[in-house]
């Protein structure tokens, strides 16, 4: 096995240890942006300061998944770092 | 676009409504709608008006817009929405939710404003001035700034969504087929702005906003008349509606002090606003109907069109 050989394992092995643990967070980041993103969006009826009402109605019927999200982000927050650990594997 | 506003009693409606019969008379075509919640559009005019424009005078047509009207068609609208689009969470359920947004504090502003949005892009289409008589200044600076407020909101909630997509597309890059950005049926949930419902509807929202918004920066677009009594508290509200409407970049173009009568020196007024573009002496205390509003409707078109 020439030293090509061997730099270019070494190489696809990095890249896939990176992608796992970039994997993870990137998912978490997305879920956490779409939540944040329900909780701007559906501000008013949530009780903080949100955009004008009627913005919030306009939105209201594309936002399944968001309100969805937002009920998942409810059960969690009873154990947030429960969430934390799992989201960077640790055990 | 000319926009009427005051302290209750200043005597709006009635600068409105004989500004749009001079501007009719000067073969013109108006559109001239009552915003206030509290109409009295038709008692100037003395005529019935509804929420659908109705042809007053030749070429000046008049409405009283029912704004809670348009609240409920909007949160019914919502609802047909939310009945073809949801799958997993029911009408009911989101009940609490409808309730709240349709009855939440400032929504009748808010409704005024859309009514101005929609008769905006319609007197554009038409070739109409549209003169709207506001409701008095404290929901006038709301109703007015709402536009602005919008754009900001729906810039900032685009701007959100563009990195949630952002991160959905890096997780297809890396992870293809096998990508979690999937709704609970399974498929793939939108990668571009483009296919994305929420994204458009935020673009559609900023559009429509940003157009009435940089109207009424611009004076050549959109005038704000203040209308005042020789009072002190109606004229210290006039600069505080100045002074509110500047914070958005919204010029006051006029001020109108109404009911001056014969006598008034106007050095013996303190005026905390600007002085007043216009003085109307307005013996008649309450004019009423096309005979009784001209004379009025002469001064306010000279002062604005001369």
């Amino acid at each position: 096995m020439g030293a090509g050989h061997r730099f270019g394992r070494f190489l696809r092995s990095a890249w896939g240890s990176l992608r796992a643990s970039a994997v993870p967070y990137t998912e978490w980041e997305a879920r956490e942006l779409e939540h944040l993103f329900a909780l701007l969006a559906l501000g008013s009826a949530a009780g903080i300061p949100g955009p004008p009402t009627l913005l919030s109605l306009d939105l209201l019927p594309f936002l399944e998944r968001e309100i969805l999200v937002l009920q998942a982000g409810t059960r969690r927050a009873g154990d947030p770092w429960g969430d934390l650990f799992s989201t960077f594997d640790v055990t | 676009m000319f926009l009427f506003t005051g302290k209750g009693g200043a005597g709006k409606t009635t600068c409105a409504a004989a500004f749009s019969l001079a501007l009719a008379g000067a073969d013109r075509q108006v559109l001239l709608v009552s915003l206030d919640p509290a109409h009295n559009l038709g008692d100037v005019l003395d005529l019935r008006l509804g929420a659908a424009p109705r042809e007053v005078a030749p070429g000046l047509f008049a409405m009283e817009a029912d704004l809670e009207r348009v609240v409920q068609e909007k949160t019914r609208e919502a609802r047909r929405l939310v009945e073809e689009e949801y799958r997993y969470l029911s009408v009911a359920s989101l009940d609490p939710l409808f309730s709240i947004l349709g009855q939440a504090p400032g929504v009748e502003e808010q409704a005024a404003g859309e009514v101005l949005l929609d008769l905006r892009d319609s007197c554009s289409r038409r070739g109409r001035i549209l003169v709207a008589d506001l409701p008095p200044t404290g929901q006038a600076w709301r109703i007015l700034s709402l536009p602005a407020l919008s754009l900001r909101w729906a810039r900032s909630l685009l701007d959100l969504r563009r990195k949630v997509l952002d991160r959905r597309r890096t997780l297809f890059h890396v992870l293809g087929e096998e990508t979690p950005a999937r709704d609970m049926e399974g498929r793939p949930l939108p990668l571009e702005e483009d296919q994305d419902p929420v994204a458009c509807r935020l673009r559609e929202v900023a559009a429509r906003n940003e157009g009435l918004a940089r109207d009424l920066q611009d004076r050549s677009a959109a005038r704000v008349v203040g209308v005042a009594l020789p009072e002190r508290l109606s004229l210290l509200e006039a600069a505080r509606l100045e002074d509110r409407l500047r914070r958005w970049g919204i010029p006051l173009s006029a001020l109108v002090l109404n009911r001056a009568g014969r006598d008034l020196s106007l050095k013996e007024w303190d005026f905390p606003a600007r002085k007043p573009d216009l003085v109307l002496e307005n013996l008649d205390r309450e004019p009423r109907g096309r005979e009784g509003l001209a004379p009025l409707g002469r001064e306010l078109k000279r002062l604005f069109l001369e």
